[in-house]
């Protein structure tokens, strides 16, 4: 309901929020919030107007940031000594100091909406349209949002041919990961099932990804939108039955599937005879063990139907053989909850945000060296730097940007050259990573670009199934070798060695975990290899991460002896008498740092 | 829990939506979202739910209604919850945590002001409402 139950009875008329956000604080905020506080009391309006200071607001490069209450005015760049003219003039004349005032100039078109009140807000919801609003264990709140209203005008009031234009309008394209246009998927399935006689909807919710939850969060705060989805792909197509495979993981997203499904078969959306139409269509859910391969469509297949799961060469494409040989329309969950939106505002509605080949919405899971964590949701052609900087809320303790990696263990990094770059499937693919199902980990100046290579590698080691021998052996290969790089042992020849068994990876193995497990490695040679050689050429690793390549020593200058490194030492591995300058013996030293954080006379060096 | 025909299902929607939005511009009731996501519950949600009922009850106040929801997507400021009251614009609170419930319930329900620095902005606007 925004702001509508706020009247003027309140013992505060209005409000005036600070942004105490880290950004904001750098930019004096604390200050300016201070002289509000005093304008506000100096000029006795001090009980009809309280001043909070608020987290962060985003658009931290135009703080700090001041919004006020019920009017939603926003005001940026405000500095302390603004205080008394913002005061004066918007709380007490009732005037919009325009000089200040958040323009909405740069704002794109597609941004619109009628309750836009703030201009700021660069989220756009639409798969987490229902996240955080509704009880998902309660139907009535889903139904009462327009729930299952997508799937009454569906089965009633379309065809699906109709189904499959509206789709095709929207533009809509997997967001699993390779953007395949769903109604391109929707159509083959259905044509494959008219022949065949029977088809599966499949719903894949195998997030494994390190770093991305999206699927978990849409299911866990909207489950109901899946399962509309999924019944009117089952209309569209002809398939009587479906399938959640979501991963044993996510017990929580399974227990509020299960109470969706058994709410929507009380209510006759799913089920023998849906709303009455005639039409038949039920959902099982299968649970994963955890394999990441398992996310690629021939091995979930696989493994719906018990199989061990491994994939298969395509084609066949699952939309002619999938589970039990029959036609079958796979969609990730965040593409799923995409449809009950398409069909109720229609593909133009949906059409207008985002870009060219890219439309509607993204959701990332924005992790690492952020200050704002967590799920976000914008149009596609929004930039890493809007991400980053305005919904993210900036660099944790300001330290500088150094990459963003997408795409998890099939990705790579993106660098601050690019951060303007508006995100969508085809822009990231030109950067040489990719959307992925949209995890996002950002790296700052203290990530060494060649350990974080390795974690990717070594998952992709873990979860290689073991069917091909490109990837079984390829991943383990390249692993060993950023191995070699991270402990300071790596040949001359072993950047040369990379290139080679990641390209042979790349073209030989048999499906998308190993086609795509060098693309880690690929994307941070290019844009980081002055990274790798300073590992073997210079044998340091300039983020001051890799421990074998580091070296610890004491400050001939600096040192007084006074010991405490050496009694601080856990190996003793420092020698030296008191009020002499004592010596770390490199062979034994773990490099653990004790004597660093120990030093009071920042004695220790390390190179 | 009748099956439904699609007219049933239509009616069934009305009833809710006037249901819920009788709740919204109910002037006496007070209602608490609680973010239920892994997110929300791995940062504390429960305990903070459990607080929430409590010093509800030792306040004395009874017309207040605990939902929980999913997640907003705010997970650096989890666990979150929104307040939404008469004469009260709607509040997003978090990091919360037990020790704060009787400052938000003092403050924000009893006084009806504000416990700054625990405020989030809303991420988006609500494109239902559009």
């Amino acid at each position: 309901m925004g702001y509508s139950r706020y009247d003027l009875e309140s013992p505060y008329s209005q409000f005036c929020y600070v942004c105490s956000g880290v950004g904001c604080e750098q930019k004096k905020s604390e200050d300016l919030y201070r002289n509000i506080k005093n304008e506000v009391r100096n000029r006795g309006i001090g009980a009809s107007v309280q001043v909070v200071r608020t987290g962060c607001f985003g658009l931290c490069e135009k703080g700090p940031i001041v919004k006020m209450l019920p009017e939603e005015t926003v005001y940026i760049d405000v500095k302390p000594e603004d205080a008394a003219e913002l005061v004066e003039r918007h709380l007490v004349k009732s005037e919009i100091v325009t000089r200040l005032q958040l323009k909405d100039t740069a704002r794109r078109p597609h941004l619109e909406v009628k309750n836009d009140r703030g201009h700021y807000q660069k989220q756009v919801r639409i798969v987490l349209r229902n996240c955080g609003k509704i009880d998902p264990e309660n139907i009535d709140e889903y139904i009462a949002r327009e729930g299952y209203g997508a799937l009454d005008k569906a089965l009633f009031e379309m065809t699906p041919e109709q189904i499959i234009e509206e789709l095709k309008l929207s533009g809509l394209r997997g967001r699993g990961g390779a953007g395949w246009p769903t109604w391109l998927k929707w159509n083959f399935g259905r044509k494959a099932a008219a022949a065949a006689g029977t088809a599966y909807v499949v719903c894949n919710a195998d997030e494994g990804d390190p770093g991305a939850y999206m699927d978990r969060s849409t299911l866990e705060g909207d489950p109901h939108s899946v399962l509309e989805a999924m019944t009117i792909a089952a209309y569209t197509i002809g398939a009587t039955q479906g399938y959640i495979y979501i991963r044993a993981e996510y017990p929580l997203a399974i227990k509020r599937l299960e109470t969706a499904m058994k709410q929507a078969r009380d209510y006759g959306l799913l089920g023998e005879n849906i709303l009455e139409s005639g039409f038949s269509f039920d959902i099982e859910i299968r649970l994963g063990a955890g394999a990441f391969v398992c996310g690629e469509e021939t091995a979930l297949i696989a493994s719906i139907e018990g199989e061990r799961g491994t994939p298969k060469p395509r084609p066949p494409f699952p939309t002619d053989s999938g589970v039990w040989g029959m036609p079958t329309v796979i969609n990730n969950a965040e593409t799923w909850a995409n449809i009950p939106v398409v069909i109720l505002r229609g593909g133009k509605w949906f059409a207008r945000i985002g870009t060219e080949n890219s439309k509607g919405t993204k959701v990332f899971a924005l992790t690492g060296k952020v200050n704002n964590t967590g799920l976000v949701e914008v149009p596609m052609g929004t930039t890493l730097r809007e991400i980053i900087y305005d919904v993210g809320g900036g660099m944790q303790e300001g330290k500088a940007f150094k990459a963003v990696q997408t795409g998890g263990p099939s990705g790579g990094v993106i660098t601050a050259g690019h951060l303007d770059t508006p995100i969508d499937f085809d822009n990231l693919a030109k950067l040489g990573s990719m959307m992925g199902s949209g995890g996002m980990i950002v790296l700052a100046e203290d990530d060494c670009i060649v350990d974080v290579t390795k974690f990717y590698l070594e998952f992709s080691v873990e979860e290689s199934c073991g069917k091909c021998a490109p990837c079984r052996i390829g991943t383990r290969k390249m692993f060993n070798i950023l191995d070699r790089f991270t402990k300071g042992t790596a040949r001359p020849d072993d950047l040369w060695n990379l290139e080679v068994i990641a390209d042979a990876t790349k073209k030989a193995s048999l499906c998308g975990l190993g086609q795509s497990a060098p693309n880690p490695i690929l994307s941070t040679l290019q844009y980081f290899r002055h990274e790798y050689l300073a590992h073997i050429d210079d044998e340091t690793c300039p983020a001051g991460v890799c421990k074998d390549l580091m070296k610890y020593s004491i400050d001939a200058e600096k040192c007084i002896g006074c010991t405490v490194c050496a009694r601080k030492c856990p190996v003793a591995c420092i020698d030296g008498k008191s009020k002499e300058l004592h010596v770390i013996d490199q062979e034994r030293c773990i490099k653990c740092g004790a004597c660093v954080a120990a030093c009071k006379f920042d004695a220790v060096l390390i190179a | 829990m009748a099956r439904k025909s699609r007219e049933d299902l239509r009616l069934h929607r009305e009833r809710v939506r006037t249901k819920l939005k009788e709740d919204d511009n109910n002037a006496d009731l007070i209602q608490v979202l609680v973010g239920m996501g892994t997110s929300g519950i791995a940062a504390g949600a429960p305990g903070v739910k459990a607080a929430l009922i409590e010093q509800c009850k030792l306040h004395g106040i009874e017309n207040v209604r605990l939902r929980q929801v999913g997640s907003l997507g705010l997970d650096f400021a989890e666990p979150v919850i929104e307040i939404r009251m008469a004469n009260m614009p709607d509040t997003i609170y978090g990091p919360m945590t037990a020790e704060l419930v009787p400052d938000i319930i003092e403050k924000h329900m009893l006084d009806r002001e504000l416990v700054g620095r625990y405020v989030q902005h809303r991420p988006a606007p609500d494109m239902m409402e559009d």
